[in-house]
């Protein structure tokens, strides 16, 4: 009878394992426009790169045996697996540039499924040895100094993402400046507006849907209608000489940041209305008891106890405001977006992941980041 | 002292106290029992005007209620209710000194108040003054409740059925505990609770409600022996007397009559006699101060009887 011992592994490493047997891993384009020739894993890594396909097969076998160390040893070969799958990758497309300089070299599915099984290995198995501090950081190290070396030589120059980030470079840090502003500023604008009114709903009962039917309906306005209904007012706005010296227009960065300050009341207000909610009736009532004002059960016990929950509100709404704010670039409002739309007019694949890539990067870190910074809140407030 | 008069309560058409009045005198522990919904708790919140009444008069130390503001009038008065509402963000040091810091009292003052409390309900003060809510047990939640009320001082504690959340053997000892801690601290106690028995071993006084008005009040022994009507009679059954008699330390009613066998232990109670006589067979009980028979034990269960009449 076999047992599955580690489910996760097992699925992972079967789609990694798949995706390097039959999915093509990578596109050898002659020139920016011509969709370029494909090639599958076993063709670039060659007779070396079989032991890729042997780690992915030691995985499947893993997932079903019991060992000592067994979360130390994936972990560390995890490690290896991403150094492997780069390296091995870069050193053997340069036999196929040949140094043609128009040529380069596109990314295809079997790359990305598997890094992002690489990936989520990786965040898992580091979760799993996270008592292990040396070997975790031993591995995270050697990882960033590879792609530190790796930059430093031309060896990343020929792949077609690269490229397209050399020809945009300036524009690149500009529409990625614009791009956090919006966020930045469309989330904690919410975040004025809406915990206030999600308190209000809390503290009056009558107000509770007056206030959140609205923000509910909001969210399922599509963005493109949104956009329409704004341009008229925002048009209009712009024809005072104050909005119109701020920039304020039908198009641009206004209606970027109108929409996605919207999109972000509901989440926020509704994770403040939960908040307050999910604050025990009990303790109210033992803190009016004790001869505390409203003000100060609201200061001192009801803010601090609704806090975590509303932060958590908060780091939706940025979650969601990072990856909607690709839609300013369809109005002219900048930042990401502005790539993938041209991406998409250009039919060039590589351009649209030159805007998506750094999105997905910033999703995942800032989604750490504001988590780490939750926990350090909750430690201030509970004792 | 609070002096209730004429009190009405109504929540539109249901009038949840009716017309009732009542003196609580200083020091004394009045237990208010009643079914659900007999108007109890919101008489309990009326007097700290946690709710407005809608006629008659409160007056707390002489005062009118009405002369005070809520929160004034709520920081001068113990409040402890049944799931404890410790503030679970805070830990025990600072659940026990919100009152104090309310009040402005300096930190010195506080943390040696705070000190005083816990020892006082029977907990180690520097280990348990860092804990947090989480990290108590029920027994100790409530104890850590009681000694939050009693942190400002305040003369009187108003109290909504604070041990009914705890299990049958922790109640029994907090119940004892507290009332220990109230003789000696001579507070006036208003104690809520549907629970007779509870009511029968705290009580100097009992005040039965129904419907939103007083059926009886009197001492635990009168109630029991002299139920006013069937509504009393049915409430308390005839077990009311064996909790009369566990009110009754032993060691007061012992006969200089020493027997040769082991005493019974010194906080034994009458109705730990009458429980060894029946699972003994014996007609007389060994005390540490001598002992009691069964023809005195039936004149001490009855003599409440004679002293009333």
């Amino acid at each position: 009878m076999i047992t599955i011992n580690d489910k996760t592994l097992l699925l992972l490493s079967s789609i990694g394992a798949a995706a390097f047997v039959f999915l093509n891993l990578i596109k050898h384009k002659p020139n920016r426009i011509l969709p370029g020739e494909p090639y599958t894993s076993f063709e670039i890594f060659g007779n070396i790169g079989i032991t890729i396909l042997l780690v992915w097969g030691v995985f499947i076998v893993f997932s079903f045996v019991e060992l000592k160390h067994k979360n130390k040893i994936i972990f560390i070969l995890t490690t290896g697996l991403i150094i492997a799958l780069f390296s091995l990758l870069l050193s053997n497309v340069e036999a196929l540039i040949d140094g043609q300089s128009s040529a380069r070299i596109s990314f295809s599915a079997g790359f990305y499924v598997q890094l992002f099984c690489i990936y989520m290995l990786f965040s898992t198995y580091t979760e799993r040895i996270k008592n292990h501090t040396y070997i975790k950081w031993i591995g995270l190290l050697s990882i960033v100094g590879f792609f530190y070396y790796f930059t430093n030589t031309d060896a990343f120059s020929n792949l077609s993402l690269v490229k397209e980030y050399t020809i945009k470079k300036e524009q690149f840090y500009d529409h990625l400046r614009i791009h956090a502003l919006l966020t930045f500023a469309s989330v904690i604008t919410g975040a004025f507006i809406a915990i206030p009114l999600g308190f209000l709903a809390y503290s009056r009962k009558k107000l509770e849907d007056k206030i959140m039917v609205p923000l509910s309906i909001i969210e399922t306005i599509p963005t493109f209608a949104l956009f329409g209904v704004l341009l008229v007012p925002l048009a209009g706005l712009g024809s005072l000489p104050f909005f119109e010296q701020i920039g304020v227009s039908g198009i641009g960065w206004a209606p970027a940041y109108v929409a996605l300050t919207l999109y972000t009341l509901l989440p926020i207000g509704r994770n403040t209305l939960t908040g307050f909610h999910s604050v025990n009736q009990n303790v109210i009532e033992a803190a009016t008891g004790m001869g505390m004002s409203n003000r100060q059960i609201l200061q001192k016990i009801e803010l601090p106890l609704a806090f975590p929950v509303i932060f958590t509100g908060i780091r939706i709404a940025f979650i969601q405001t990072i990856g909607g704010a690709v839609l300013a670039g369809l109005v002219g409002g900048g930042g990401m977006g502005t790539f993938v739309f041209l991406g998409l007019g250009e039919a060039s694949p590589d351009l649209i992941l030159l805007g998506v890539l750094p999105i997905v990067f910033f999703t995942i870190l800032l989604d750490y980041i504001l988590r780490t910074i939750e926990k350090i809140i909750g430690g201030i407030i509970y004792d | 002292m609070i002096n209730i008069e004429h009190v009405t309560k109504k929540y539109g058409d249901f009038t949840a106290v009716n017309d009732l009045s009542l003196t609580v005198e200083s020091s004394e522990f009045l237990v208010i029992l009643g079914p659900s919904g007999c108007g109890k708790s919101t008489l309990l919140r009326l007097i700290n005007k946690m709710i407005e009444r809608n006629d008659g008069v409160i007056t707390v130390n002489g005062e009118n209620i009405d002369d005070l503001k809520g929160v004034q009038l709520r920081k001068t008065i113990g409040y402890v209710i049944q799931n404890i509402g410790l503030f679970p963000h805070m830990n025990v040091y600072k659940n026990i000194a919100t009152v104090p810091r309310l009040l402005k009292w300096n930190e010195d003052t506080i943390a040696k108040r705070v000190s005083d409390m816990l020892a006082l309900v029977g907990l180690e003060p520097t280990i348990y003054q860092v804990k947090t809510p989480a990290q108590l047990s029920g027994g100790e939640a409530q104890r850590i409740g009681v000694a939050r009320a009693m942190a400002s001082d305040p003369e009187i504690l108003l109290m909504d059925e604070p041990f009914g959340a705890v299990d049958p053997i922790n109640r029994l000892r907090l119940q004892k505990e507290f009332r220990k801690i109230q003789r000696k601290l001579k507070k006036t106690v208003v104690f809520v609770t549907h629970d007779t028995d509870e009511a029968l071993l705290l009580a100097d006084r009992i005040c039965i409600m129904n419907k939103g008005e007083i059926v009886q009040v009197d001492t635990p022994e009168n109630i029991v022996l002299h139920p006013k009507n069937d509504f009393v009679k049915d409430f308390f059954k005839e077990e009311g007397i064996l909790t009369i008699l566990s009110r009754k330390p032993a060691v007061d009613y012992a006969e200089p009559f020493e027997l040769d066998e082991n005493p019974l232990h010194q906080d034994a109670t009458m109705r730990d006699v009458l429980l060894t006589m029946l699972t003994t067979g014996q007609e007389r009980v060994s005390l540490i101060n001598g002992s009691i028979s069964w023809d005195a034990l039936l004149q001490i269960a009855g003599s409440d009887v004679h002293d009333s009449e």
